[in-house]
Parts: C-alpha cells; sequence; structure tokens
C-alpha cells in the first residue's frame, strides 16, 4: 500500500508541475473537453511480469514426494472498460474495471518414492500447458492530461488496482511405471483453479487523439503489479503476480 | 531301515568336459573315468548326448540364455530310464552364440536295467509313507517314481517329500515292496539362523495387497506371486499345508488393518523376499526362484514362540531354531526364543528378521530349479554354501558394510542369532567348519545328511577370499582377492556356475572346474576374478 500512495503522490507532483508549466507560458487555451465525463473502453495485450511456481508435497507410497513446478503466463488479451470524471482542469479521476486471461506454462518436477525402499527417489519432470489464468478488477486511475497539440494529449494515469486472480494450479500428478520401479514417467497432472483478492498498482500513459467532439481513439501503455498468494490446497500455496505490461488501443466518449 | 546312497563306479560315468575359445580345457575329473578336456574329447561327448537326446535316454529339463555372456546358453538334461527319471543323472551342457558346445558338467547312469513298471501304486506308497511318519500326503504332493543308484545296481522307487513336526524327511520307497531304501532330511534348513526385524527397530516397506479395509501380505507390484502367511502358530497347519493336505487362502495371509504392520517377524518374511527376487533380478537377469517368476511363499508363526519350553527337541530343532526351503517356492521361518531363553549361549529372534537368512532360503529354491545339488554329502555342502554365498551377497547389496547390526559382514544369521550369528565365510573354523579339505568331516548320511553344513565351510572360504583376499588359516596360502568394489564379478561368477554349469551331484573338485570356467567365461582368463578364484580353491586345498 505504501507504495501505492508514493505512485499516487508523484503523479499528483506530476500534476501539479503541468499545471505550473502551464500556468508560467500562457498559450493557445486548450480545446475545452466535450464533457465532464469520459467512458473508456480499451482493448490489447498484457505481458505478464516474470514467472510463479509451486512447491508442494504428496505422499507417495507411505513416503513424501516433493513436486515443484516453473510457470510462465503467456501473453493474454485485456479488455477495460469504464468511466473517468474530471474533477479538475488537469485531473480526472477514473474507475476503470478490467478482465485478463492468460494460461500458464512451464515444467514439473518431482521425486517419486520407490515403492519398495525408503529414500531412493525417482526423479520424474514433464511439461505444463493450459494451466488457466484470469486476472478482473478495478484501477482507480488518477489521470493527468497534458496537452501535445490540437487534437492530441498526453494523459499520464496511476493509482491503486484491485485484482481478484484465479489461477489453475497443480494439485495431485499420476506416473507410469514399472518393475523394478526405479524410475517413471510423469502422466497427467491434476489442477484445481484457485482464487484469492488482493491490492495493487497501476502506472501508464494514455495517447488520445481527438477524433470527433464527443470521441477519441486511445494509444495506451500501463504497467499494473499486484501480487496474490494462491492456495490450491494446504501446504500448496503459490504467489501469483497479477498484472503486468499492458498496450492497446481504446475510445473515449465524452458525455 | 535307512539306506546309504553310494554311486556305483563301475556304472557311473563322471563327465567333465570344457571348451572354450577364451581359455584351455580346466576342469579336473572328480572321479577316474570320462575326463574329455580337448575338443575332440567334446565332440565325442556331444555326439553321446545327441544319440542319449535322440534315444529318449535324455531330455531337457531346462534351456535359458546367459544372462551375464550374451550368446551362451545352458541346457540342463535329465537322464530317464524308459520314461522315469534317474535319481542325480543331470549333465548341463554350455554352448556359444552358435550353437558350438563350450563345456558340459555332469553325470550320466549306463547299464541300467531297471524294470520300471512298478508293482506298488502311488496310493500304495502313500501308505507306505503315512505308516512311516503318520503324514498323509495330499495330492499336491503325490510319490513319484524315479530310478535310485544304490551299491548294487538300480532300483526303482517312489521319491516322497514329508514333513512333520520333527522336520523334513526325503523318502525312497522301493516301487516293488514298499521298502524304504533311502529316508534323507527333506528340509533344506538353515540350522542355526534366525530373527526378526520389527524387533531391531527398523522401518522398511512392504508391497501389500488391500481388500475390504484389511491389509494383507501379497505383494502385488512384484511379478512372482509373492505371499506371506501367517500360520497363527498353528504347527498341526503348517504340517498339514507343506504335506499338500491344505491349501492356504486369503485368510492366512497375514493381515494388518491400518497398513502400518507391527508384526516384525512377517513384515521382514514379506520384504526381504521382495529384496531377494529385486537383487536376482538387478544382478543377474534372473527373474525370481526357477527364472519364470515362480511363487514364493513364506511361512511365519508356525508355532508359539513361548510355547518353546513344552516343545520336543524335534520341534525346537525345526521350527524354532532354524528356517528350511520346503521345496515349491515355500519357505518356513522359525519362530525363534523368548527373550529369557537362549540356546548354546545365544538368543534366537524371529530367523525372517536376517535378511541375509531369508536370501539363502530362497537360494535353496534357485538351486532346486537349476543345479539340483543333491542334499547330502559335497553336493549338499555346495547346495549350503552358494545359499550363503548368495545370502551374503544380498546382504551386502541393500545393507552397509560393517559389523553391527543390519550391516554387512561375513557372518550368517548374526542380526538375529546374536552374539555372532552361526556361520562365518572369513573364519568358518571358528564355528566348527572346516576351511580347508584336508580338514572336511566325513559324516554318514544320517548326520547332517554327510555334513552338509559343517563342510560347506570350504567353499564359503572360498568366496570370502576370491573378494576379500587374505590367508587360508590352514594351508597359509595367500589369495588376491578381486576386491570389494569387484565383488560383482565374484558374485556373478558363482551364481553362473551354481545355476547354469554345476552339475546336480558336483564335488568341491567339480565346482573349481566349474567355478574358474565360469569365471573365464566372463572375464577372461588371465581375469583378476579368474585369478582370485583359482587362488581361493587351491588356498582350501581343492585341486
Amino acid at each position: 500500500m505504501r507504495r501505492v500512495l508514493v505512485m499516487a503522490g508523484a503523479l499528483l507532483l506530476a500534476a501539479g508541475s503541468a499545471h505550473a508549466q502551464s500556468a508560467r507560458t500562457p498559450s493557445r487555451p486548450a480545446r475545452a473537453p466535450s464533457g465532464r465525463v469520459r467512458l473508456v473502453v480499451n482493448g490489447g495485450a498484457q505481458v505478464a511480469p516474470g514467472s510463479f511456481g509451486q512447491q508442494f508435497t504428496l505422499t507417495r507410497n507411505v513416503e513424501a514426494a516433493p513436486v515443484t513446478t516453473d510457470l510462465s503466463l503467456a501473453t493474454g488479451g485485456v479488455f477495460e472498460a469504464g468511466v473517468r470524471l474530471r474533477v479538475h482542469r488537469r485531473l480526472s479521476i477514473g474507475v476503470v474495471g478490467f478482465i485478463a486471461s492468460s494460461t500458464a506454462s512451464g515444467t514439473l518436477d518431482a521425486k517419486l518414492p520407490h515403492p519398495f525402499y525408503f529414500n531412493r527417489p525417482r526423479d520424474v519432470t514433464g511439461d505444463l500447458t493450459g494451466l488457466a489464468h484470469k486476472e478482473r478488477g478495478v484501477h482507480v486511475e488518477l489521470a493527468v492530461p497534458l496537452r501535445v497539440s490540437a487534437r492530441d494529449e498526453l494523459i499520464l494515469l496511476g493509482g491503486p488496482s484491485y485484482f481478484t486472480v484465479e489461477q489453475a494450479l497443480v494439485t495431485d500428478l499420476t506416473y507410469a511405471d514399472s518393475y523394478p520401479y526405479d524410475t517413471a514417467t510423469l502422466g497427467d497432472t491434476t489442477s484445481t483453479v484457485a482464487k484469492k483478492n488482493g491490492a495493487g498498482f497501476h502506472v501508464g500513459v494514455e495517447l488520445p487523439r481527438q477524433v470527433s467532439r464527443s470521441a477519441r481513439v486511445a494509444l495506451l501503455g500501463r504497467y499494473a503489479r499486484g501480487t496474490v498468494t494462491l492456495s490450491a490446497a494446504s501446504g500448496n500455496e503459490s504467489e501469483v503476480h497479477a498484472g503486468g505490461v499492458q498496450v492497446g488501443v481504446g475510445l473515449r466518449f465524452a458525455f | 531301515m535307512r539306506a546309504r546312497i553310494r554311486a556305483l563306479t563301475s556304472s557311473i560315468v563322471t563327465l567333465l568336459a570344457v571348451a572354450s575359445t577364451t581359455a584351455p580345457a580346466l576342469a579336473q575329473p572328480r572321479r577316474t573315468a570320462a575326463l574329455a578336456a580337448d575338443p575332440s574329447s567334446i565332440r565325442a561327448w556331444d555326439a553321446t548326448v545327441d544319440a542319449m537326446l535322440r534315444g529318449g535316454d535324455l531330455e531337457v529339463r531346462h534351456a535359458e540364455a546367459d544372462t551375464l555372456l550374451s550368446g551362451r546358453t545352458h541346457v540342463r538334461l535329465q537322464q530317464f530310464h524308459r520314461g522315469v527319471p534317474v535319481y542325480g543323472a543331470v549333465l548341463t551342457r554350455q554352448t556359444d552364440d552358435i550353437g558350438a558346445t563350450v563345456s558340459i558338467f555332469g553325470t550320466t547312469y549306463s547299464g541300467i536295467d531297471v524294470d520300471v513298471r512298478p508293482v506298488l501304486t502311488v496310493t500304495d506308497a502313500a501308505a507306505v509313507v503315512a505308516a512311516r511318519t503318520g503324514v498323509d500326503l495330499g495330492p499336491e504332493r503325490p510319490p513319484t517314481l524315479v530310478v535310485l543308484p544304490v551299491e548294487d545296481g538300480f532300483r526303482l522307487v517312489y521319491r516322497a517329500s514329508v514333513f512333520t513336526a520333527e522336520g523334513g524327511t526325503e523318502l525312497f520307497i522301493d516301487a516293488r515292496d514298499g521298502a524304504v531304501l533311502e529316508e534323507l532330511d527333506a528340509a533344506q534348513r538353515q540350522s542355526a539362523v534366525g530373527t526378526g526385524t520389527g524387533v531391531l527397530g527398523d522401518q522398511k516397506k512392504i508391497s501389500v495387497s488391500s481388500a475390504t479395509g484389511t491389509f494383507t501380505t501379497s505383494d502385488l507390484l512384484r511379478p512372482p506371486s509373492l505371499v506371506t502367511y501367517d500360520m497363527r502358530e498353528n504347527l498341526q497347519r503348517t504340517l498339514d499345508f507343506l504335506n499338500g493336505r491344505i491349501t492356504l487362502g486369503s485368510t492366512d495371509r497375514a493381515a494388518d488393518r491400518d497398513n502400518t504392520w507391527t508384526d516384525g517377524a512377517a513384515v521382514d518374511a514379506h520384504a526381504y523376499a521382495g529384496y531377494f527376487y529385486d537383487y536376482y533380478f538387478k544382478r543377474f537377469g534372473r527373474r525370481g526362484i526357477d527364472d519364470n517368476n515362480f511363487r514364493m511363499l513364506s511361512l511365519v508363526h508356525p508355532v508359539p514362540r513361548a510355547g518353546v519350553l513344552s516343545q520336543s527337541n524335534a520341534v525346537i530343532g525345526t521350527f524354532y531354531l532354524n528356517a528350511f526351503y520346503a521345496g515349491g517356492g515355500v519357505m518356513v521361518y522359525g519362530e525363534g526364543l523368548p527373550s529369557t531363553v537362549t540356546a548354546g549361549g545365544q538368543r534366537w529372534n524371529f530367523l525372517s528378521g536376517a535378511l541375509d537368512v531369508v536370501a539363502h532360503e530362497l537360494s535353496h529354491g534357485v538351486t532346486d530349479f537349476t543345479s539340483g545339488l543333491l542334499y547330502r554329502n559335497e553336493s549338499g555342502a555346495l547346495n549350503e554354501s552358494f545359499s550363503d554365498m548368495m545370502g551374503t551377497a544380498v546382504e551386502f547389496y541393500y545393507q552397509p558394510p560393517g559389523s553391527g547390526s543390519m550391516q554387512a559382514d561375513y557372518l550368517i544369521g548374526e542380526d538375529v542369532i546374536t552374539p555372532g550369528g552361526i556361520r562365518s565365510m572369513e573364519n568358518p573354523a571358528a564355528y566348527g567348519q572346516p576351511d580347508h579339505y584336508a580338514r572336511r568331516v566325513i559324516l554318514p548320511l544320517s548326520s547332517d545328511n554327510g555334513g552338509v553344513h559343517t563342510n560347506s565351510g570350504i567353499p564359503n572360504q572360498v568366496y570370502y577370499l576370491a573378494i576379500e583376499g587374505g590367508t587360508n588359516r590352514t594351508s597359509g596360502l595367500s589369495v588376491q582377492g578381486v576386491g570389494v568394489s569387484n565383488r560383482e564379478q565374484i558374485e556373478k561368477t558363482m551364481y553362473r556356475a551354481f545355476t547354469q554349469m554345476m552339475p546336480a551331484d558336483a564335488t568341491f573338485a567339480v565346482a573349481r572346474a566349474v567355478t574358474i570356467q565360469a569365471a573365464t567365461n566372463l572375464y577372461g582368463a588371465s581375469s583378476a576374478a579368474t585369478r582370485a578364484v583359482t587362488q581361493a580353491w587351491t588356498a582350501v586345498g581343492v585341486n
């Protein structure tokens, strides 16, 4: 939360600075906004930050079988819709809901105990694909518009974000082996969707262009970040980062 | 009436023929006749064997590929006389990848003139068994016809194995008049081994089966049927099973409700039988006792331990202070003694608790299905020794070397018979066994089948010296062993020699030739293994 407040403060400072610069160099007044309320619709792609993994223990052959996964989220789609309210000439506040989806893939490593002997685990590895990942939530935006030209603006965005993360996590596995059971190969994995809410932040920049009196198109770049600890089962927790680098396009409708 | 088997020198042909591309013939004749060490002699014996095969006097009893030497095949041939097997008349022929004979060992008999039409029926023979032993043989173990060589020729006899509270007995009943010609101890017993694991406190896994909330000792993971029965201290039921009068079912298995087993005797019998199977598979590529996943049935708790003081000495010697292979893949593990009772100054625990004991008994099963080493005199001592070798080999495979509990050493049964176990391969004399051929004991068959548990000290010493090296205490001759890191070479040499090349009536001299041949085939004539085996036999006075 401290990081969120710092970021919000920085944005406010940026807004103030922009306002001061504007006051020092009066020029052609910016085109009046079309209205105080704007609907925001964005679509784009989200590149997930980093990777995550699992470390949990199953019981096989009356012995602990440690399992680790190393997963990365693929680039997925993101869709946002919300509303911004101009509260000051250089400051808007918005609430944008978002939904993003992706899949996680990576590798699984396990040490499977021997059926006949203690402390003689068999190493098995395998690939994991298609573990569903979904994010929903809202970005609370503080938006600071900077006039670039008559039709273009540069809007700095930032603020807290609230995520609901759903991630399919591995909870069990099957394997194949045969006498003398000194080796094993990974069969299937079982996963369950874990869900958790968390808070984070986002910062971004938006380049809207006026295309009509009430509509704009915009290029959007945003970095959002949140972290949640998902639990697939007792002892099977995983820290997953939400958000990522988002790029997209959007429409703005003024009222 | 007891009789002694005396092979007729005039009618017996002992064959010791060896040929090899890697080594010259090394075999020595066990007796006077038929040393065929040169290729021409081998060709002659090949022709003889082939003629006997064509004439039906020899039949292939077992053929298998050599799992240790690619391309080699071993065929075990049983001599028949007009369709009836001749007791102890077995040849082993080793061929190479093009079918050329490399070696032949064994014995055949000539001049057999026995009428193979029995006067007695199988039922009559069973009645003789019942009259003599009080045991009614069941349908699983009927008497079978064999031709038995005796002092003055041959007899058509029924051979029957019987188990009583006093132990196992093998009877040879004259098929004409019902006279008992031979009576041998049929239980290949481990006369001084024993004890259990739960008592030792170690934790091990056992492979069991479960049904309706109960776990039972039936291993469903290993290829053979591997089952451990809890006889629940019922000696009569044990005897009934051993004599084929009853069969055992799932309710006879050791059982547990929560799969956390506390019956150490059952746990170890079951787990160690699995270890035995695994060792033979991983070391030699062998699939169990018969190399075809024959069943392995372990019997524990045949008698009540607390009731030992009210038992006869025979029962104590058989079912308390003993473990034995009863044939048919069945092992019986003695109950040991209460903690307050000692025997010979030693405490005896459940005999299934010693890995070397279990592997020893099961290796008797391997011998049964391979060399069939006759359980008497020198061949019987070799039979015992091979089981000691394999028992020790299994111990070293699974346990760290050392002198403590559950550590691998050259003592037999030391984990359950404390202190010290019952035999030492390193120093046989310390346990009253000879360590040199000059010190071998000559005993009648009525005494430990001719001293099979005594004279086994001699080949046991060979095994030890071939691995560890050292000096034989009697001869003072030194042996350069292969070293502990190469013990596998000696294990494979002995396995190959004893399971694929050894004839049933082998003497120590034959065993020397066979084991040297096995080492030569596996590792070469100038190899450390061949040198070690040769030196070891020489050191114990077997040439």
